[in-house]
């Protein structure tokens, strides 16, 4: 399939211009966060606590993209109060990242 | 010694300042004043109330006052010059309205005893006067804080979630997307959507706190990045 030269340099305004808006979103939820971190020493985070083996079912459930829209919720405001689970969340899917390339490589 | 995002040229011209280099103290003065007073009236400040905080905020800054250093000797560069300014400068500016609330609610009380507080002489009651208008009497970040943190509460916890998957735990949208069971374009919308309203509640509630103070969305997240509670001790 073939495109037009003029759609393609479109294309790549718009992604670039995508892209620094999600760049300025970025850095600005990271600011906030930072900001509350240095003033709200009050909230005393857990230690790097596994979540318990009933709580990794569910949170297994959420990384596989198997839970409908109020298990979602429900798994969300546990993480809102456990937020250091957030961590454990997002270390399973980058640990599927290595994975997904292996399959696209191999096929 | 290293400075973040560049600043050492800001951090060597605070010290020149702390140390009386006139030249200095002027090349500071006229980098600063026109952009510090325009921040100060567009969020909230009269002329003449601007370009007194101003000055006051120059004199403080290079000059020590009783047991208080010059203000400068916190200045670490670890943020542009100007925005720590700003931001000193507009703790400042809520200070000034707080002590204008607290001494027209001191005159409406003795004008209400039937007291002409234009005369000389104590006031017709005792102990502390009790402000009716005024706000706690909360310094900016907390001010901040507080705005900020109500904004966050009033979020769901899947927005606030997604928003940290995203933007502090260095996840893509379509592996959050993923997670959802969405396409990419709807998490990117949830995601602006989100951060929109937090801006609009958190400015909301910071108003509520103090109905004059007009800032904006950017002004606010430029002093979260420079705001550091040495700077109003």
């Amino acid at each position: 399939m073939k495109f037009r030269p003029s759609a393609i340099l479109v294309c790549k305004i718009a992604g670039f211009a995508r892209l620094s808006f999600v760049e300025k979103e970025n850095n600005e939820f990271k600011i906030l966060s930072e900001f509350l971190e240095r003033f709200a020493p009050e909230v005393v985070g857990h230690c790097a606590d596994e979540p318990p083996p009933e709580m990794q079912e569910r949170l297994d459930r959420f990384v596989a993209g198997q839970c409908n829209e109020a298990e979602i919720e429900a798994v969300c405001v546990v993480l809102r109060t456990r937020p250091e689970w957030t961590n454990w969340v997002s270390s399973r899917v980058k640990s599927q990242r290595g994975a997904d390339a292996d399959a696209d490589g191999s096929r | 010694m290293q400075f973040p995002g560049d600043h050492g040229a800001d951090f060597e011209l605070a010290q020149e300042c702390l140390l009386g280099d006139e030249r200095a103290i002027r090349t500071m003065q006229e980098r600063c004043r026109t952009p510090l007073m325009q921040f100060l009236t567009g969020s909230g400040a009269g002329a003449v109330e601007a370009e007194e905080i101003t000055e006051s905020l120059f004199t403080d800054c290079t000059i020590g006052h009783g047991t208080r250093t010059a203000r400068f000797e916190k200045y670490g560069g670890r943020c542009a010059l100007l925005s720590w300014m700003k931001t000193i400068a507009l703790n400042e500016l809520i200070s000034v309205r707080r002590r204008q609330a607290t001494h027209r609610t001191a005159v409406e009380m003795a004008e209400g005893a039937g007291s002409n507080p234009g005369e000389t002489g104590d006031l017709p009651f005792q102990g502390a006067v009790e402000t009716a208008v005024a706000p706690a009497d909360a310094t900016l970040p907390v001010i901040m804080k507080t705005a900020l943190q109500k904004a966050l509460g009033e979020c769901q916890a899947s927005e606030l979630v997604m928003l940290s998957l995203v933007h502090l735990k260095g996840l893509t949208q379509r592996e959050v997307a993923e997670l959802w069971r969405w396409d990419e374009p709807r998490i990117s919308r949830a995601l602006r959507r989100t951060m929109q309203h937090i801006a609009e509640r958190t400015l909301r509630h910071a108003r509520a706190t103090d109905p004059w103070l007009e800032i904006g969305w950017r002004d606010f997240v430029q002093l979260c990045q420079t705001a550091d509670s040495s700077l109003f001790e």
